[in-house]
Formats: structure tokens, C-alpha cells, sequence
């Protein structure tokens, strides 16, 4: 592909050259360029946000620079373009908008532009010369803007493709739940008239109470199905979550492992459906669990926390177990994707689903101390603003 | 009590029925909803227990 964006644009071996030659006259005002590029970005309050702490965007500065230093220098081969590539997933990664890499990439060529009109002058170059280097640095970061925008298209068809299937699945399982439930009402009542006539007989009891607390898991099997193919929209309506969170964390077994809530003091009610989210937090803290019960020597631990910040309701389920590789990690939200013998790999999957219809997002870390940290954010719980 | 059972899950049905009948009740068990409009032409019931979202006829 890379080597048809280079054609397409134009960018042949001469204009790599023009473009690498120029580097000495650019290199001395890199920095200059950056910080204007972060003055901009810090225009903006969401993005501002991403780069909160000063050593976070000190580290950013210095990567850009070397991006920039790289811009210069090529070659423009296919590992460059590799290297691109994963550059721009990272962008995708942190959330930041499509059209936000658009303006800043613009930002960009702008700035360096300028530079090499200013420059081109002072260091003796021809006209002719700074006209073509400008019209090829043009064309290399009209690359890297389709290579960019290239990664965007990946991560939305990706999660195209896991939408539909989590669609489809939910179709098989409506019908499987159903077509289950008929006879499962036959075997349920048929056990309930031979019952009566086995009481006499302990070892024949015995086994039809089997029976009957089998015919029960199996109801419960059905049931769960059956909610996940119910893709409904949230009924959002003012909710208490202290009681969402304990009803969440009530049947989930956890042996070996303290598990904590801390809920904000006068946590208002927040508008969520309540239903949904209980099932989000039974999701991801039944996950930790698991990670934990596998995982060191001792008694593990999970946390529950649960914040208001501004009009969204932030809960984090932290725990002390292994963490998650980023092949793992990579996988993680995707319906049947499981990393445990047991279970079919629907939990995180559903927990996406419910989180982005509240128009909300869910993330994943791994805690420095060891462990991971599952965040979502629901926006829009506290509409009424104050305090 | 006269129940008429209607539920086009024919061994269901048959097995509700039986367990109605075990409780000491009189019941009628039909398949099919057009059986059930029959059913109720020809005699009072003093219950009717109907399964929602039958074939042909809904039952709502």
C-alpha cells in the first residue's frame, strides 16, 4: 500500500531527496513548531486534557520532535511507514478525534512551511529550489495524512465488524433461548408429576431433586442468552448507585479475594439505567475477581470506586492480579474473546456495548503497582450541573 | 375448577394438564387456538390458561 500512497502523491526519489536536504535548514526551529503545535492543541479543553501533567507533555514535545526529525531524514521506505502506522494507532488509542489529527497535521505543514520560506532565503537557495522542496514536503505529509487516516479507517472497521457479530450472535442466541425454554418447561413439569410418585423411594428422590436443580441452571443459562440478545436502548432515569453497586456485587462468589466498594460520600443519583449498568459492574468485577483468584500467593483484592466528575459518573474496578498483555488487551472487548477455560467471552463485550449506547467509555490499564484498572465513563449521569 | 389449557406445545400442555388434574381440577387441553374457541363454544370453563403468542391466533 505504501509504496501505491507514495505514487499516487506524487513523492518520487527527487522529492525525497529535496525533503531530506532540507532537514538542516528546518532542524534548528523543531522546537519552535512544536510548541506551537501543543499552543494549539491546548486550545482545546478535551484535548488539553489528554496531555494534563507537564511531564507528560514534555514527553510528547520530545516525541514529536523526533517525529519530525524523521519526516526529514526517510528513508521512505516500507518500515517507515510501519513505523507511521503504529504511530497513528496510538493516536486512535488515546481518543483523539479524526478531526482534530486533521487540523494539527495541517498545523504541521503550516509551521513548516513557514520555516522553509523564512529560511530558504538566509541560506542561499535558489527559488526554484525552496518552490520544490515546499511542493515535495506537501506531498510527504499528504502521505502521512492518508497513512493516518488509514489507521482511523482500521479501528472503525474494526469495530464494525465486532458490532455485527455481537449482533448476530444475539440473533442465535434469542432463538436458541427459546427453542430451549419449550422443552425445558416439558422435562420441569414432567419431573414435578413423577416427584410425587418417587417420594417413597430416597435414592429416586434424590435423583429427580438432581434433576430439578439442573433444569434450574439450565433456566438461568437461558435467561442470561436471552438478555444479551435483548439489545435495547438504555431507559436512563435517576438511579442511587449505591444500591447498583451492591445488588452488582451480591452473587458474585469471590473466595480468596477482599472485595471492596468505595463510592464517593453524597454520590447523587445518577441518570443510567440502572439495570444495564448493574450488569456492566457485575461484568468487569466478576472478570477482576477471576484475574485475582488466579494469580499470587495471599488474599487478592478488587476495588470498586465510583466518582462524580462534573456530569459523569466515573466507576473503576481496580485489582491486584496479573495485569494484561497487550495482545490481550488488543482482543479484549471483542464478543467470544476469552482468555479463561471457563465462560463464553461475552462479559466485556456487553460491558462496551451498554457503555457506549449511555454514550460513555470504557478503557482498560494496567497500574503501575501491579494489576489492572478498568475505567468507564458515563457522561450525562448528572444533567441537572451543580454540585 | 373446569381449566382449559391452551398451549401449542402439545406435551407441555398434556402435563399441565395432568398436574391440574392431580390438584383435583377438571381440565380440557387443546393444542391449537382454533381448537380453544371450540372448546369454549361448547362448555363454560371457570379458568382459562392461554400461552401468549400462539400460531395463527396470538392470543393478546
Amino acid at each position: 500500500m505504501f509504496r501505491e500512497l507514495r505514487a499516487d502523491a506524487g513523492f518520487d526519489d527527487e522529492a525525497a531527496r529535496l525533503v531530506q536536504e532540507a532537514r538542516p535548514l528546518v532542524e534548528a526551529r523543531f522546537a519552535a513548531v512544536v510548541d506551537e503545535f501543543y499552543a494549539r492543541l491546548g486550545q482545546n479543553p478535551e484535548m488539553r486534557a489528554l496531555f494534563a501533567d507537564d511531564a507528560q507533555l514534555k514527553r510528547q514535545k520530545g516525541s514529536l520532535e523526533t517525529w519530525l526529525g524523521t519526516l526529514f531524514t526517510g528513508p521512505y521506505d516500507e518500515a517507515y511507514f510501519q513505523l507511521r502506522s503504529r504511530i497513528g494507532r496510538a493516536h486512535v488509542r488515546i481518543k483523539m478525534p479524526q478531526h482534530h489529527m486533521f487540523s494539527m497535521m495541517n498545523v504541521l505543514r503550516t509551521g513548516l512551511q513557514e520555516v522553509i520560506r523564512d529560511e530558504a532565503p538566509r541560506a542561499g537557495w535558489s527559488d526554484a529550489r525552496r518552490e520544490a522542496t515546499r511542493i515535495a514536503l506537501d506531498m510527504l505529509i499528504d502521505i502521512e495524512l492518508a497513512v493516518m487516516l488509514e489507521t482511523y479507517r482500521e479501528d472503525f472497521s474494526e469495530r464494525l465488524r465486532s458490532t455485527e457479530r455481537l449482533a448476530a450472535l444475539g440473533q442465535l442466541a434469542a432463538t436458541i433461548g427459546h427453542e430451549l425454554r419449550n422443552p425445558l418447561a416439558v422435562i420441569d413439569t414432567s419431573l414435578h408429576l413423577l416427584q410425587r410418585r418417587v417420594k417413597d423411594d430416597p435414592k429416586a428422590d434424590r435423583h429427580a431433586k438432581k434433576i430439578g436443580a439442573q433444569v434450574v441452571v439450565c433456566g438461568e443459562i437461558i435467561t442470561d442468552l436471552l438478555m444479551l440478545a435483548r439489545d435495547r436502548p438504555p431507559e436512563r432515569h435517576p438511579s442511587p448507585v449505591g444500591p447498583i453497586v451492591g445488588s452488582a456485587l451480591e452473587g458474585i462468589p469471590h473466595a480468596g479475594v477482599k472485595l471492596r466498594a468505595r463510592l464517593q460520600d453524597d454520590l447523587p443519583a445518577a441518570h443510567v439505567d440502572a439495570g444495564q449498568i448493574r450488569q456492566v459492574v457485575a461484568n468487569l468485577v466478576s472478570n477482576a475477581v477471576s484475574a485475582v483468584q488466579g494469580h499470587g500467593e495471599g488474599e487478592g483484592e478488587v476495588l470498586l470506586t465510583a466518582n462524580r466528575e462534573r456530569d459523569v459518573l466515573a466507576l473503576e474496578v481496580l485489582d491486584d492480579g496479573p495485569g494484561i498483555s497487550p495482545e490481550v488487551r488488543a482482543r479484549l472487548f471483542e464478543p467470544l474473546f476469552t482468555t479463561r477455560a471457563k465462560g463464553v467471552g461475552l462479559g466485556l463485550a456487553l460491558v462496551r456495548r451498554v457503555v457506549e449506547k449511555h454514550g460513555g467509555h470504557v478503557d482498560v490499564r494496567n497500574r503501575p503497582e501491579g494489576g489492572s484498572c478498568f475505567r468507564v465513563t458515563l457522561p450525562g449521569s448528572f444533567p441537572e450541573g451543580g454540585a | 375448577m373446569r381449566i382449559l389449557v391452551v398451549d401449542d406445545n402439545r406435551e407441555l400442555a398434556e402435563n399441565l394438564g395432568e398436574i391440574l388434574e392431580e390438584a383435583g381440577h377438571v381440565p380440557v387441553v387443546v393444542d391449537h387456538p382454533a381448537g380453544a374457541l371450540a372448546a369454549t363454544e361448547a362448555q363454560r370453563f371457570d379458568l382459562i390458561l392461554l400461552d401468549v403468542r400462539l400460531p395463527g391466533m396470538d392470543g393478546v
